[in-house]
């Protein structure tokens, strides 16, 4: 699934190669390759586009251009919350398959935190929890000082079909765990 | 000479070179890329090949890339030892020897690069495209001027790369080939055809296995027609590098193309290149209009003037093939003018092919291949006998090989002459440079807007500050206009092509052809225009050829003997029309449905029910025009559902209205712009829309009266104009929160897409603006009923509705409320 291997797969002797930018989504910290985003905005107005997904908020207008903006908690699954001050878009590249045309696409996330330095032999490969969890978009957990990164496969995040699966699958559990808990 | 030399050093580096010496290596290396130079011609490619090996092999061992470094330098002496056998043999006239296996130590030819090889079959199955259609309109009979020039292009571009690749045996074939191509002035279509097949081949072998060897070229039928091997041969080598303009020959051979040297390429040759231009543009024009009116003295005189001119300048800067031609053409014009000769149609044509050789020798200054010794003497001899009063037959000046329109250096596209002349004032502008261009004016004035508007720097009360907002917003308002208008040219340059085409075509014929032209200072986004040639030239031709009948069965059915075609372009309901009109012979409405019936495109209907407008439509349907023979269809219909896909790939619309013995009318509607459409804005709930205007017949707040309801309120109808039409709620099939429930608070727009026709319900109309479309990013995909976005005036997205596709998903989904679901699979 992930292995170092993948983690160097960027520019190869880039300086930023093992960068990430951490954000948060509730109480989970994560991590993007610093080298696939182009950006970070506030949130602009998003116009929605009918018969798309949920995790779909709709489309911006970046500087002229039209990008597609998607919210990652629906996309994991996680309960929406109220927009803030904090909560912002990060425009990031995405590669449709192995060699295909980089688009950008916008990710709404909590917060924006910091840019971290994760060397390589902090990155563990992601814990398989078997079941319903798919870890497949987890490059792996990288641990920085005394926190765990979750260091994101952006690709597979904002591609993979299969998520959209785990997203209702861990939706149907936590309403099972609510109706069990009632 | 050189390459013995060569091959002797080089026999003797490979002797005494040692594997672990990279110096001599690295200049054994290089030694071997010379040879592979010198020995690159057809007699000795084959060596070359091994020549190439050779240098690799010693580029692997230098990169450590052999197991064996000592067996893959032997072998490297035994490829110089029979390198050098092998041009002794050739030499004395003997045949070589087998080249020997490099591959024991280190598969020398193991893998070819995987990338190129890909690259080159990509580049071949392009080639096919472009070759095999032509060689199967010259088989139709319907060969172009330019016919063997681009095929012989197409082929010197593969045959370099094929050279790249080291595929001496395609490079060979391909060669063979091309110098062929020179000698003929019709395209060999057999030989071409079998070229193509044998290229297909090719490709699936190199498919399959990337290394194998390609499979051998067989000379068919036609073995008899392959010019030996030693007529091209010395020539090759330069082709290969020179793109055939820097070839030496003999002075006299007529096969050869022209070629100015020693020239001096400063201010007066630029400015001699530009004007010339512009006096054969002149020229030309004047001579078109000098058929109507063959004694206009001034029109003559204008022509006389404009080959007075060239000649005068060349003279000047000594250069003596323009000298010469001018000079014949002035003289005919001369003899002209004193009223010596009279200009028929034939000598008119000579004059025009003297332009088209003209502006060839001009291209040829600029590098360009020129036209050949033989073509221009051939013409020049014409000239002057026409000067001297022999009479030309009408149409038939087939002595002079048709000017090839050789622009291989140009936009592999466009055979445009007024393209061509008028390079030195305009710039090739990638698209996408020009759409960022327009994209960020555009956002230029959304942000100014933004700016101007802002409350603080409202309340600034300094006039200073005021004007010079105001002044910004001008410029901008300004270079919006510009950059828009950088997308917009006339339809001037196309028409005159035009013109042009219908009088080759008609004096091919045999027939005499009117050509009448109205709005051709329309103006139409670039992209449209380029891609409207092709299915014009189609239509055209067609008109031409089968459309305007010959002059006896003309006269025989009281029609005017010289024929009309009317090319006019006008503007109708923002979008332009395109008509082309023929008083010719019409379609006929039996044979095509015969035709379709043969088809099965007509279905279990009763023919007789069909109008004739359908009918005649009915060629424009795929399937139909691949009948073998379609000009069995009083002619119409080659290719026609090629020229409809082309024409609503633009967004436009392609038909044709015909009577029998009257003529027919194509209609080609096309949008303005390809990036700009006629927009109505409008509301539901918060969200905003831009519907096209074009699909909008009418808008109305219907009253309880208007609205019907089916299967319970399930279903909607209204009643427009007597017609009932159903009533589509954008709030359900958009599945929003919002909006007007009310159709009586509501508006209702009245939609056509292609005949299908609904009612839209929406809250209001916002207004009415143009909108430049965009993609919704990569990562949506395509959505049912959406077209696009637009970024409206105060810098938000809005999506564009595709209304035939809102309409097609609507009546699926039918009408119920809530019927529509957020697609969340």
């Amino acid at each position: 699934m992930s292995t170092d291997h993948e983690i160097s797969g960027g520019v190869d002797g880039d300086s930023n190669e093992n960068k990430f930018l951490s954000f948060c989504l509730g109480d989970e910290e994560f991590g993007v390759e610093i080298l696939r985003i182009r950006e970070i905005i506030g949130l602009i107005d998003i116009t929605p586009i009918p018969h798309t997904p949920d995790y779909v908020k709709g489309v911006i207008n970046l500087r002229g251009k039209i990008i597609p903006v998607i919210e990652l908690r629906t996309k994991f699954g996680l309960e929406s919350v109220a927009y803030t001050e904090e909560t912002c878009v990060i425009v990031v590249e995405v590669a449709d398959g192995p060699d295909g045309e980089m688009f950008q696409m916008g990710v709404i996330v909590d917060s924006v935190r910091e840019v971290i330095d994760v060397p390589r032999d902090k990155v563990e490969p992601a814990p398989r929890f078997g079941g319903s969890l798919n870890t497949g978009y987890i490059m792996g957990m990288g641990k920085v000082r005394d926190k765990v990164l979750i260091l994101l496969d952006i690709d597979k995040v904002l591609l993979d079909q299969e998520l959209e699966s785990l997203a209702h699958a861990s939706r149907s559990m936590d309403e099972a765990r609510e109706t069990a808990a009632a | 000479m050189h390459r013995e030399d060569l091959i002797e050093n080089l026999a003797k580096q490979t002797a005494m070179c040692d594997a672990s010496d990279l110096n001599s290596l690295a200049a054994l290396h290089e030694q071997f890329e010379k040879l592979r130079d010198a020995l690159d011609d057809p007699e000795t490619g084959r060596l070359a090949g091994t020549a190439h090996d050779a240098g690799e092999l010693v580029e692997r061992i230098v990169l450590r890339e052999v197991a064996d470094a000592e067996a893959a330098l032997e072998d490297v002496r035994k490829a110089a030892a029979f390198l050098q056998e092998a041009l002794e043999a050739i030499a004395s006239g003997e045949s070589p020897p087998e080249s020997p296996d490099l591959s024991s130590s280190s598969n020398v030819r193991a893998s070819r690069d995987p990338e190129l090889v890909e690259a080159w079959t990509q580049s071949v199955e392009d080639a096919i495209g472009e070759i095999e259609p032509v060689a199967l309109r010259a088989e139709q009979g319907e060969c172009q001027d330019d016919d063997v020039a681009e095929v012989r292009r197409r082929i010197h571009t593969i045959k370099g790369e094929a050279g790249v690749l080291s595929l001496v045996d395609a490079q060979k074939v391909l060669h063979d080939f091309e110098t062929e191509l020179d000698a003929c002035e019709e395209l060999p279509v057999e030989r071409t055809l079998a070229i193509v097949d044998w290229l297909r081949a090719c490709i699936s072998s190199l498919q399959s296995d990337p290394d194998g060897d390609l499979p051998a070229f067989d000379e068919g039928s036609n073995a008899a027609s392959i010019p030996e091997d030693d007529g091209g041969a010395s020539v090759s080598a330069d082709q290969e590098e020179g793109g055939g303009s820097s070839q030496e020959g003999d002075e006299s051979d007529p096969n050869e193309p022209i070629v100015f040297e020693n020239l001096e390429h400063d201010e007066n040759m630029a400015d001699f290149l530009s004007e010339s231009r512009e006096h054969i543009a002149n020229a030309e024009g004047a001579l078109l209009e000098l058929e109507e009116n063959p004694t206009d003295g001034e029109l003559i005189n204008t022509v006389f003037r404009a080959f007075h001119t060239i000649k005068g300048v060349a003279g000047f800067l000594h250069l003596d093939p323009i000298v010469r031609l001018a000079h014949s053409a002035e003289f005919l014009l001369d003899a002209a003018r004193k009223q010596t000769v009279t200009l028929t149609s034939g000598t008119i044509d000579l004059i025009l092919k003297s332009c088209d050789q003209m502006a060839r020798l001009i291209e040829a200054i600029e590098g360009a291949s020129g036209p050949l010794r033989g073509e221009l003497d051939s013409l020049i001899r014409l000239l002057d006998d026409a000067a001297a009063g022999k009479e030309i037959a009408s149409g038939t000046p087939a002595v002079v090989s048709a000017p090839k329109k050789n622009k291989a250096g140009e936009s592999g596209g466009g055979d445009n002459p007024n393209r061509a002349r008028r390079r030195d004032q305009t710039v090739k502008v990638s698209t996408t440079r020009m759409d960022a261009l327009v994209d960020m004016v555009g956002e230029l004035v959304i942000a100014q807007q933004m700016v101007v508007q802002d409350p603080t720097i409202q309340g600034i009360n300094d006039q200073r500050v005021q004007r010079n907002l105001t002044h910004t917003g001008k410029i901008i308002r300004d270079l919006q206009e510009v950059a828009m208008s950088l997308r917009m040219v006339t339809l001037k340059a196309l028409f005159q092509k035009m013109s042009r085409l219908v009088r080759d075509v008609s004096s091919k014929a045999g027939k005499r052809i009117r050509l009448e032209i109205e709005g051709e200072d329309t103006e139409l986004d670039r992209t449209v225009v380029e891609e409207i040639s092709d299915p014009l030239v189609h239509m055209i031709r067609n008109a031409c050829d089968h459309g305007i009948e010959p002059e006896e069965e003309r006269i025989r059915a009281g029609k005017p003997a010289i024929g009309t075609l009317a090319l006019r372009a006008y503007h109708r309901g923002g979008s332009i029309v395109i008509e082309v009109a023929d008083d010719g012979r019409g379609l006929d409405r039996e044979k095509i449905l015969k035709k379709a019936i043969e088809r099965g495109l007509v279905g279990d209907r009763d023919p007789a029910d069909i109008s004739d407008d359908e009918v005649h439509n009915m060629i424009f349907l795929p399937g139909f025009s691949t009948a073998e023979k379609v000009t069995d269809i009083s002619g119409r219909g080659v290719g026609m559902d090629v020229v409809r896909r082309n024409i609503e790939a633009l967004r436009g619309h392609v038909e044709i209205r015909s009577k029998k013995g009257e003529g027919s009318t194509f209609y080609m509607r096309l949008p303005l712009t390809m990036a700009i459409i006629d927009g109505m804005v409008v509301r539901v709930g918060t969200q905003r829309y831009v519907v096209p205007t074009l699909n909008i017949e009418q808008s109305f707040r219907p009253t309880p009266e208007q609205i019907h309801t089916v299967a319970g309120g399930r279903g909607e109808m209204a009643m427009v104009r007597g017609s009932l039409l159903a009533v589509h709620r954008l709030k359900n099939l958009f599945g929003l929160r919002e909006g007007e429930d009310d159709l009586t608070n509501a508006l209702l727009l009245v939609l056509d897409a292609n005949g299908d026709r609904a009612c839209l319900v929406v809250d209001e109309i916002l207004g009415q603006q143009q909108v430049v479309i965009k993609n919704l990013g990569r990562g949506l995909g395509s959505i049912r009923g959406v077209s696009g976005g637009a970024i409206l005036g105060d810098g938000r997205v809005a999506p564009i509705l595709d209304v035939s596709g809102l309409l097609a998903s609507a009546a699926e989904q039918g009408t119920q409320p809530g019927g529509a679901h957020v697609d969340g699979s």
